[in-house]
């Protein structure tokens, strides 16, 4: 027989240690702190350089950890539960929300409040992970924002013209239905349109999107629906203009086969590779695929999202960047932390990755004109199509007031599974979903 | 008791030299398990201090209207239920494959056992990209040979039976334990046998089966106890950073379901209460194991001749 690691066994092996460690630790020598985070290789490179540069500027000792992101909160919790927290770094939106229940972050309100350089007022609205008015417990790590990115070499061979990237010429949601037909090949070299196309052979598929919560949930909030009622109290995915969006997703799969099923799709690498492969010539995803096209120097642009029955419009997305409490050094985690929001991240932002969460890199031309491209990361479009929509057009995701997101958000992925895979409706889904899930609802955060 | 000091000594010897052992258990199994017995009776998460809540937890995965954790117990049980029957039966037959005065025995042997050498999550990367629906290698062929192209993975009804699929080709080991163990079985027995004029047919039933019966006793009782355990395969090809073992927790094996209770929802108590549970089925499993194996199990030179 194979070996497999008892899980089980490690994992109370872990909390034994966590619970035998002394937690307090004497604070001498040289100042060292913990920065824990995940990411792609490029980030890791570009986590590493900023770390290494603060350390030689401030005089203290920064000892970036890297955790894969699937294994994060595993390795977080375990270095917490054994008294070995970091002291800043990032956290996962579910995560986060259930520690700062037990007060375990500095709050970033109050410290820059407290600070001579920066106020809240230099950051972009709509980025704080917040649980009151007064209490952040997090920032967002950057600005981030969904998309259409495109091949533009597969539009060129269809001779089509290229989504447009402005908001107010979003393609209405038939407009892009028939792009995607046509875009959508065979083996044969027949598109989706011609009589004869074998949708179960498809080489270049039209469209491609993730199914995790973040792609479907901007065309649900696009749409007019939201997670959860006004009032917070209810399942608000079961509202028709909620489901009616999920179901336009669905029906890119099943009904005009333009977009695989995204359960099929995640073998594929990454969406990246799936546009520079023309395994798909466009993607609905986020802004960090900027990264990986750019350093590939692939052919692609960006566009708006099509609009459905309201407007095109965007999401703010991102990981948390929190400070631990316990930290024995909060001046220097601080000091890390606000570098990391801002001078320090220009490389993540030239880089592709990352918007920036300072209003002066938008405003600033001279700071504008070092990041924002033209270049091989940040194409023609980019500006109009990511920049203008999330200072515009934008709302924050659900992770930013979704209580027990973590929680819901698995009951609701798993129940769209039968959606992508075109066995349900969006709406019997939901329907059937609704008495389950209602009560692990626990409202929302009150951010205003 | 007659206690000279030479057998104080050497008892004290004796336990001196399996304290090494006795420490590991006792630090790194039994208190464990003990504390994990305890922390399922509480609402424990990282950094809070943990209320008694009784059995709370316990009673939340039967009573919860998250039918999540029956998905999960299905799952685990079509999975045990298909891949230890596959895996004992491929691997005995290709140890008696094996067994055999074939050409290039040895390289057989080699290639088969291979794969285990394999780490895991390694090969489930390469596994999950071959049965890629649109693009695998897998699809590929089953398309060219004019057949319908299965879903593999991305289907509820097909995830289970592909990852069964994989553990066949994992089954190295126990093959090595089955050839060990037909080596073992007495030249004179199949000799006996022919000269009776027994076939090939009947060396297997009467002489061959019965020889290796504490081997596939033991292959069937180890693999059930690591079929439990089961979750490299499902968190790497089934499961992302937002949502484990679909389609539609179709693929949720036990073991991940515990791992999500204490890393994505921050419940250590209650995932504790899940570990409570699989170690109860474990236990009484191997227990029914052991009862049952009394009258299917022939031991040479055992008590029943």
């Amino acid at each position: 027989m194979r070996r497999r690691c008892s899980l089980a066994a490690r994992m109370m092996l872990l909390l034994l240690v966590g619970i035998v460690q002394p937690h307090a630790r004497a604070a001498e020598g040289p100042v060292t702190i913990k920065y824990v985070y995940w990411g792609s290789p490029q980030e890791k490179l570009a986590i590493e350089k900023a770390c290494a540069e603060f350390s030689r500027n401030a005089g203290v000792t920064v000892v970036p950890i890297y955790i894969p992101e699937q294994d994060y909160d595993a390795k977080v919790t375990a270095m917490v539960a054994a008294g070995d927290a970091p002291d800043a770094g990032y956290c996962t939106a579910q995560l986060a929300s259930v520690w700062n229940g037990q007060g375990k972050f500095v709050n970033w309100f109050e410290m820059l409040a407290k600070d001579r350089d920066l106020k809240k007022g230099d950051f972009v609205d709509g980025i704080w992970f917040q649980n009151s008015p007064d209490n952040a417990y997090g920032i967002s790590t950057a600005v981030e924002a969904f998309g259409l990115f495109y091949n533009k070499a597969a539009f060129k061979d269809a001779g089509l013209p290229e989504p447009p990237a402005r908001f107010d010429k979003a393609w209405t949601w038939d407009e892009f239905v028939k792009v995607a037909q046509k875009l959508t090949i065979d083996r044969n070299g027949k598109n989706a349109t011609e009589p004869g196309f074998d949708s179960t052979a498809i080489k270049q598929f039209g469209v491609t999107f993730e199914s995790w919560w973040g792609p479907w949930s901007v065309h649900v909030l696009n749409n007019g629906g939201d997670y959860l009622t006004q009032d917070g109290k209810g399942f608000g995915l079961t509202d028709p203009a909620a489901t009616r969006a999920m179901q336009r997703l669905a029906d890119l799969i099943n009904k005009y086969h333009v977009a695989p099923n995204p359960i099929q799709f995640k073998a594929i690498p990454s969406q990246a590779a799936a546009i520079q492969a023309r395994l798909a010539a466009m993607s609905m995803h986020g802004q960090w695929i900027n990264l990986d096209l750019g350093a590939a120097k692939a052919n692609y642009g960006i566009g708006v999202l099509p609009k459905m029955d309201r407007n095109s419009g965007t999401i703010l997305i991102s990981g948390v960047s929190v400070i631990f409490k316990d930290t024995k050094h909060l001046a220097e985690a601080w000091a890390l932390s606000k570098y990391l929001a801002s001078d320090g991240a220009l490389p993540l932002y030239q880089n592709g990755l990352w918007m920036p969460t300072m209003k002066k890199f938008y405003t600033d031309p001279a700071l504008l004109a070092k990041w924002a491209g033209p270049d091989a990361a940040h194409p023609v479009g980019f500006k109009d199509s990511m920049m203008d929509m999330v200072l515009h057009h934008s709302r924050p995701s659900i992770t930013y007031y979704v209580k027990n997101f973590g929680k819901l958000d698995s009951m609701v992925s798993a129940a769209l599974d039968p959606v992508w895979q075109g066995k349900e409706t969006a709406e019997q889904a939901m329907k059937k979903l609704k008495p389950q899930i209602t009560p692990e609802i626990q409202g929302k955060y009150q951010l205003k | 008791m007659p206690s000279s000091s030479i057998q104080r000594r050497e008892a004290a010897a004796g336990w001196i030299f399996a304290s090494p052992v006795i420490l590991g258990w006792v630090i790194f199994v039994a208190g464990p398990v003990l504390v994990t017995l305890i922390l399922s009776l509480t609402d424990y998460t990282v950094g809070g201090s943990p209320r008694l809540l009784g059995l709370e937890n316990y009673r939340r995965f039967f009573t919860s209207a998250d039918t999540s954790f029956f998905a999960s117990v299905r799952a685990t049980a079509l999975y045990c239920m298909l891949s230890v029957p596959a895996c004992v039966a491929v691997s005995f037959g290709l140890a008696l494959l094996l067994n055999t005065r074939i050409r290039l025995r040895g390289l057989f042997r080699a290639a088969l056992f291979l794969p285990v050498v394999i780490p895991l999550a390694a090969s489930s990367v390469i596994w999950m990209w071959l049965f890629q629906p649109d693009f695998g290698v897998v699809n590929f062929v089953v398309r060219t040979l004019g057949m319908r192209a299965p879903q593999w993975l991305a289907s509820e009804r097909t995830v289970i039976p592909t990852m069964v699929l994989m553990n066949v080709w994992l089954t190295g080991n126990s093959m090595v334990i089955f050839l060990a163990a037909l080596q073992g079985v007495p030249r004179h027995l199949y000799e006996a046998l022919e000269v009776d004029g027994g076939n090939a047919f009947h060396k297997l039933v009467y002489v061959t089966l019965p020889m290796v019966s504490p081997t596939i006793f033991f292959t069937v009782t180890t693999g059930f106890i690591a079929a439990l355990q089961a979750f490299v395969q499902p968190a790497i090809m089934t499961s992302d950073a937002y949502h484990a073992g679909g389609p539609n927790n179709s693929s949720l094996l036990y073991v991940l379901f515990i791992y999500r209770e204490a890393f994505r929802f921050s419940k250590l108590g209650g995932a504790s209460a899940a570990a409570v549970l699989l170690f109860a089925v474990i236990a009484g499993l191997t227990w029914c194991f052991f009862r049952f194996s009394r009258s299917l199990v022939y031991y040479e030179g055992g008590d029943r001749t």
